[in-house]
């Protein structure tokens, strides 16, 4: 209990007639990086708003370090990127950096917060004058700017390029190793796969499944095969391989099946001009699906 | 708070659009009404230069203190940048304290510029003391004002509160006596006016030319009611806000 970064226990959360979290519990320990996942719609905002103490639960209770987050002693160790944030117009980055640093008790250097953010470029520019990945950029570097043990992350890469999503997750890593609480929610699951130590997934305001990814791939007991392909011979593949799922992402296709050896044999077998080829055992993209599905006759 | 107050000053020094209205309106009136009535009229204990000057400094500071904060507010808490503050460690007294500070800030170059329309141009003579003294309560009107701006970002949404806000300036300017002296209104007027914060902080201000129409007790009283008023109700808007859908 004592090094329990977060602490749910019993939430629900309404919103007049939305049951927008229900019956919720879970405990993360200091340290832990945790990834909410969930469909729009499955109250991850809303969990992250009462971790931040914006709002309050209508049932049970939230700790965050085992303090009540609407503390502002609370608030002070705590840090927040949210979905969508726009930046007081009129306000150059370095201003902005500077004023969330003041707010809180022992902040970062500012160096270090322009070196986390990757915001060098930007700060002389005026807030308004930023692109969306720009913005989510600062948005992260004020986040950091107070050196906070836990952080939470609403869709932290929605919008960034591809240099700098991979920057932005060395940093976590980097964050995580260092001891910090990271909670963080994505539509990108292998964001999740690849970073978090645990995922949570919410369904419909209940928490669905806890497990860690390597658990939730192998829940399916099934393997993905990624290959690219000329997009006329999607068809013909998912005519050859009447057990498996095919299913094609622009030129990529994959390729979930029980028996991945068999599934290439057949492809081999009738000379099918495939490249790139992966095979992952299980996926957590899969293993999600398969739960939303199971998720909505519950 | 203190850097809260200077990231505000900085965004109102870059982003002077509303800020020039409530210089290019009363600067233009003072100087267009003070030529053509300068003959005409004679008021008791001062001079229509002198008496003029106030009101339009009152004008300008009234304009200002409301629009820095009502359409600025709405928008910021629409796009999330309150959410984002209220989960900092700012304290919300600290919050609410520096958007009035950076109000009451803002009618600074409004008052100085039509203090300095008068006697540069008018030739409105009085002490330095007096100067100062005439600064000091026109500013010190302003007050009800950021309290009342602040309210109206709490009730508006960003869409509307532009509009809501240069609407309250005008009405309550022209129903304040202004824009015209309340003895050439009808009668109903004066005595709606008495009860008006913008007739309030006007009749003080001209305390310091020695032509104050009421006690000048009566008139603090007035304004500290509103700004009592209108900031008790801002701060219980900004406490049932974090509730809402937008807090
Ligand atoms: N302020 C609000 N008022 C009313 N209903 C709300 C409010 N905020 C969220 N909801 C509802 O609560 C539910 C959960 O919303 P929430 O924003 O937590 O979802 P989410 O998991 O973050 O979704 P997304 O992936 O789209 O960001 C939804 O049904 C939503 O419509
Ligand atoms: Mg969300």
């Amino acid at each position: 209990m004592h090094d329990a970064a977060l602490d749910f226990i019993h939430v629900g959360r309404n919103y007049g007639h939305v049951q927008a979290l229900r019956d919720v519990s879970f405990e993360a320990r200091k340290g832990e990086v945790v990834a909410l996942l969930g469909p729009n719609g499955a109250g991850k905002s809303t969990a992250i708003a009462l971790m931040l103490g914006l709002r309050a639960p209508s049932f049970g209770r939230v700790t965050v370090l085992g303090e009540d987050p609407r503390r502002e002693g609370t608030r002070g160790r705590i840090g927040a990127m949210l979905q969508e944030t726009a930046l007081p117009p009129g306000v150059k980055v370095a201003e902005l950096l500077a004023f969330q640093r003041s707010l809180y008790p022992r902040p970062l250097p500012f160096d270090a917060v322009v070196e986390r953010g990757r915001v060098g470029d930007l700060l002389g520019l005026r807030v308004e004058r930023l692109s969306g990945g720009q913005r989510r950029r600062v948005l992260f570097a004020l986040a950091v700017a107070g050196d906070p043990e836990v952080l939470f992350l609403d869709e932290p890469t929605a919008g960034m390029d591809t240099e700098s999503r991979a920057f932005f997750w060395r940093e976590m890593d980097e964050l995580s190793h260092s001891g910090r609480t990271i909670l963080f929610t994505t539509h990108y699951l292998e964001e999740a796969d690849r970073h978090a130590r645990r995922i949570l997934l919410l369904q419909g305001g209940r928490l669905a499944v806890d497990a860690t990814p390597e658990q939730m791939r192998r829940r399916t007991g099934e393997s993905t095969m990624k290959f690219s392909i000329s997009p006329d011979w999607v068809e013909k593949v998912a005519g050859l391989l009447p057990d498996c799922r095919v299913a094609a992402h622009g030129p990529r296709v994959s390729v979930v099946t029980a028996d991945a050896e068999a599934a290439l044999r057949v492809l081999f077998a009738h000379d099918v001009p495939l490249h790139g080829l992966e095979v992952t055992a299980g996926s957590l993209e899969e293993a999600l699906l398969q739960l939303q599905e199971g998720g909505d006759d519950r | 708070m203190t850097a809260l107050l200077r990231l505000e000053i900085a965004r109102m020094v870059r982003n002077m659009r509303f800020l020039v209205f409530t210089l290019v309106f009363p600067a233009g009136f003072y100087l267009l009404y003070t030529e053509m009535f300068r003959a005409q009229i004679r008021l008791a204990g001062t001079t229509w230069a002198g008496y003029y000057m106030v009101s339009m400094a009152v004008f300008g500071a009234v304009g200002a203190a409301l629009g820095t904060l009502g359409t600025r507010l709405a928008a910021e808490r629409a796009g999330g940048w309150v959410r984002l503050l209220r989960a900092s460690p700012l304290a919300a007294a600290h919050y609410v304290g520096a958007k009035l500070a950076a109000a009451v800030i803002a009618a600074v170059p409004a008052t100085l510029l039509l203090l300095l329309l008068g006697a540069l141009v008018n030739h409105v003579a009085l002490t330095a003391g007096t100067w100062l003294g005439l600064f000091l309560f026109v500013i010190a009107g302003a007050v009800p004002f950021a309290a009342l701006g602040l309210l109206l970002g709490y009730l508006f949404d960003s869409e509307s509160a532009q509009a809501g806000q240069v609407l309250i300036w005008l009405a309550l300017s022209l129903l304040g006596g202004l824009w015209m002296p309340l003895e050439a209104m009808p009668k109903v007027f004066s005595e709606i006016a008495l009860y008006l914060p913008t007739f309030r902080a006007a009749d003080l201000a001209r305390l310091a030319l020695g032509a104050a129409s009421r006690p000048a007790l009566q008139d603090i009283a007035v304004l500290l009611a509103y700004t009592l008023g209108l900031g008790a109700l801002a701060w219980w808007r900004y406490r049932s806000d974090a509730e809402r859908e937008y807090a």
